[in-house]
């Protein structure tokens, strides 16, 4: 993990110095001393050295968790009983049996296909509405736009009730209804735009009009212009937006579960989700620790990997929303 | 959808080849090759709808006819002409959001109107049918026909022929007819097993013996096949081999909205519809019930009845406290750490701060499930604690609720630590050292100055934060489960509004859809209220900016 310090320094150290210390520095950043290399032990920790005893409980709190899932993934014995604080003895019997007793490279596969094509379609989706309100003149064009910032306040999670009553009757479809991963992806879509449009919408606005302008001169039509001059030049946030929703699609727990409702776990479409809330299932849970723990340290890699890709966006994303307001 | 794809680039005039190309698509805008992908998409999707077509009338679900139809007609009239450009885009992306979002939320709303749930799954005319399904005696004194399943020349099952030993008749029974075949057409055999008629072949249809018909294709299971009758009542089906008229004893009766039992025809009993189900009135019930329109007594129930009163203003309590706790101690955490780490003489801020956002970058369902197995009470973290701190994490109310909490803390403070960290940078710093020249503290610029800018640029996200969490099925759901529970109260004490919903919907038994729509309707409401306030509040703020 390695953040970009860039973004967090930028604009803090180009300000001259003040001389501040002592308590001042509890909550604002110093500047750097020239020649004041060394500090009195008593001075040192009250300027910095508290900050690493602060530093070093946050992380205690933040890996214990995953040190905690790291040794029962690599333990010998499948049961929380034994789940130790110090390993003894590392194996891979843990991903050995749920590999072989669990169908979990399904799980994992079936996630990464529902993933792929719902953030897939969200961004297709999402880049052509927002083509339109950025680029074409309609009417209800600034009440639709208002309408899907009202729609996404409202999580379609919240009408589960009403989607598990469509999918018992989506079965006459043969393709649709409970426990098909194709009905998951259609109720995910169902949430594609909201948001996301207006995220895009709010690039597109940022190309400049003279390009469109000069491809219609030159004889371009709207769907030439969208293909070739808007949706590449809006490539950086596209990718960003199809990395979000792939790691929601990833993690959606309560959509998945009400269409793979009373689907036991051999059955072929679980998500990596359901399935490992599967595997934890019943009272005695704890007898099935090893292989959960080792089924969810794979289920992590995904969403570890593009995190790792997606961390300067973020990072950069979030700090600028929030300094945008 | 694509027109452009062997396009002219930005900026290029079209070639002579292109512009020919373009009278032949048919007009200025557009390239042959533009058209054809257009063409076969519009294909593919105009496919997929008429085979969801064929397969909604197929079953006569009508709602989905209608969808399915009118996606179809808008499909072709968006995007075969020129016209409608704005809706060629935006068309897809609505069709998704109507039907798999707004649709059901309104669906919500009709649900919350009817008893839906265990065993008033069925419309009301699917009821009747199984009720009458299920009580179908052979006719006093009807035909029994010797049977033999025929197949077809292409080696299809074509029905059941059916001999009456009496009348020396051959009938052709399908699901749907019956037909009189002619016996001069026909070769028949006498089974030495049984004794009965076994049809070799009539016309062109050939008998099967029955141990071939497990692989005849298309041959049903006979305990439920049934030919029609003589009467519109009746039916023929097949019971020990033979095939006998059979009618059901209990008679419906639109007109009056009854069902009459009339196997004991001196004494005929009379079943009422009552709340989705038909009942005598001794209260004996046929089952399965169907669904029916209830009014507003799942509200009723909601707000009235011992079940839900008492439990919804403690949930709704809980709901808000889990929301607005989750909220401050995230914020408070992250803060803190952007603060403590905000300091450039500290070595090793990089590690620490790479370090600290792991939480955010893991799967929380996957995490929620690891901090569930660390406070098991048996097996947990409680192994390692002295017997004094041992505590029921998971049984006893305070503990499950604070478990929550810590468990959302250590879940959502990266991304407040995030947010913080951006923002500090944004407090000017020109008036922070107006403070200190002004002699104020550390804490005292902190507080009265750092805190209050950095809050105008936050409270937006505190405010989703608090939308997001006020939701978050997932987290309690997988933590907690909503437990403990009492017996016989549908909610737990870490329920909420949500979790609550999933329980009284799918996961107790008998399950209530119809009660559970009601409540989620109460919850679309809160967050509607919840969402104008924010909005306000937010847009205060800007002013305030």
């Amino acid at each position: 993990m390695s953040t970009d310090d860039a973004t967090y320094e930028e604009g803090i150290y180009s300000v001259g110095k003040y001389p501040a210390a002592g308590m001042a520095s509890l909550f604002e950043p110093d500047y750097k001393r020239v020649g004041q290399r060394r500090r009195p032990f008593g001075r040192w920790f009250r300027e910095t050295g508290w900050r690493h005893i602060v530093g070093v409980l946050a992380l205690l709190f933040a890996l214990f968790p995953v040190w905690f899932v790291l040794l029962a993934a690599f333990s010998e014995s499948a049961s929380l009983s034994s789940q130790r604080l110090w390993p003894e003895s590392l194996t891979l019997d843990q991903f050995r049996t749920v590999l072989d007793e669990y169908p979990f490279w399904r799980w994992f596969f079936n996630s990464l296909a529902i993933s792929f094509v719902t953030s897939a379609s969200t961004v297709l989706l999402a880049a052509s509405a927002a083509f339109a309100f950025s680029r074409l003149r309609f009417k209800g064009r600034r009440g639709g736009l208002l309408a899907l910032l009202l729609i996404q306040m409202f999580p379609a999670a919240l009408a589960f009730v009403a989607i598990y009553l469509m999918v018992q009757r989506m079965a006459i479809f043969s393709t649709l209804g409970p426990g098909s991963m194709a009905t998951i992806v259609l109720f995910y879509l169902g949430g594609a735009l909201g948001a996301n449009a207006w995220l895009i919408k709010g690039f597109f606005d940022t190309i400049p009009r003279s390009l469109d302008e000069s491809a219609k001169i030159d004889g371009a039509t709207h769907a030439q212009i969208f293909w070739r001059i808007i949706l590449p030049l809006a490539m950086p946030v596209l990718a960003i937006i199809f990395l979000l929703a792939f790691i929601a699609a990833q993690a959606e727990f309560l959509i998945a579960s009400v269409v793979l409702f009373g689907q036991d776990l051999s059955s072929p479409s679980k998500t990596v989700a359901t399935g490992l809330q599967g595997l934890l299932a019943g009272d005695r849970y704890d007898l099935r620790w090893g292989p959960f723990a080792a089924g969810a340290l794979l289920a992590s890699i995904p969403v570890v990997l593009l995190f790792q890709f997606l961390q300067r966006f973020i990072v950069s994303g979030i700090t600028a929303g929030a300094v945008k307001g | 959808m694509t027109e452009g794809h062997a396009a002219p680039g930005p900026g290029r005039a079209p070639s002579l080849e292109q512009q020919h190309a373009s009278v032949l698509g048919g007009g200025r805008s557009g390239t042959i090759s533009g058209w054809m992908i257009k063409i076969l998409l519009l294909g593919a999707a105009d496919a997929v709808a008429v085979a969801g077509l064929i397969m909604a009338i197929d079953h006569e679900a009508w709602g989905y006819v209608a969808v399915l139809g009118l996606t179809l007609v808008a499909l072709n009239v968006v995007y075969l002409p020129r016209r409608f450009v704005p809706m060629k885009y935006l068309l897809p992306g609505l069709f998704f959001l109507t039907v798999f979002g707004i649709y059901p939320v309104l669906y919500t709303a009709y649900a919350s109107t009817t008893n839906y749930g265990t065993g008033h799954v069925l419309s009301k005319s699917q009821a009747i049918d199984q009720i009458q399904g299920q009580s179908v005696q052979p006719v006093e004194g009807a035909t029994r026909y010797d049977i033999t399943p025929m197949k077809d020349a292409s080696g299809l099952f074509a029905g059941f022929a059916l001999f009456d030993p009496e009348g020396e008749q051959l009938f052709l029974g399908t699901d749907t007819e019956l037909t009189e075949l002619d016996l001069d057409d026909v070769q028949l055999t006498t089974l030495v097993t049984t004794g009965r008629t076994f049809v070799e072949s009539a016309g062109d249809l050939t008998g099967v013996r029955a141990g071939d018909v497990g692989t005849l294709p298309g041959y049903p299971d006979p305990e439920t096949y049934q030919m029609p009758g003589e009467t519109e009542d009746a039916a023929i089906t097949i019971t020990g081999g033979q095939a006998v008229e059979s009618r059901s004893t209990l008679v419906h009766d639109a007109d009056a909205n009854t069902i009459t039992d009339v196997a004991d025809s001196e004494n005929p009993i009379v079943y009422h519809e009552r709340e989705g189900t038909f009942v005598a009135d001794d209260g004996t019930a046929l089952r399965p019930g169907f669904t029916s329109q209830v009014g507003f007594d799942n509200y009723r129930t909601v707000f009235t009845s011992s079940e839900f009163r008492a439990s919804f203003f403690r949930v709704l309590a809980w709901n808000f406290a889990f929301a607005v706790a989750s909220v401050v101690v995230t914020f408070a955490l992250g803060l803190l750490l952007a603060v403590v780490f905000n300091d450039a003489r500290m070595r090793g801020r990089k590690i620490y701060r790479s370090l600290v956002i792991i939480p955010y970058a893991l799967p929380g369902f996957m995490t929620a499930l690891v901090w569930r197995g660390m406070f098991n009470e048996t097996y947990g973290i409680n192994k390692w604690l002295p017997s004094s701190l041992e505590v029921s994490w998971q049984s006893a109310t305070i503990p499950a609720m604070i478990t929550l909490i810590l468990v959302n803390m250590w879940l959502g403070y990266p991304y407040m630590f995030l947010v913080s960290t951006g923002a500090l940078q944004s407090v000017p710093t020109d008036l922070k050292e107006a403070a200190f020249v002004d002699g104020a503290t550390g804490w005292k610029a902190f507080r009265k100055i750092t805190f209050p800018l950095l809050l105008v640029s936050v409270s937006p996200l505190l405010v989703a934060s608090f939308a997001f969490n006020f939701n978050n099925f997932t987290l309690i759901w997988l933590l907690t489960g909503g437990r403990p529970r009492d017996t016989g109260e549908t909610a737990g004490k870490t329920d909420i509004l949500l979790s609550w919903v999933y329980r009284v919907a799918l996961d107790a038994s008998p399950q209530r859809q119809g009660l559970a729509a009601a409540l989620s309707v109460v919850i679309f409401l809160i967050v509607a209220v919840l969402s104008a306030i924010g909005f306000k509040y937010t847009k205060a703020y800007e002013d305030v900016k």
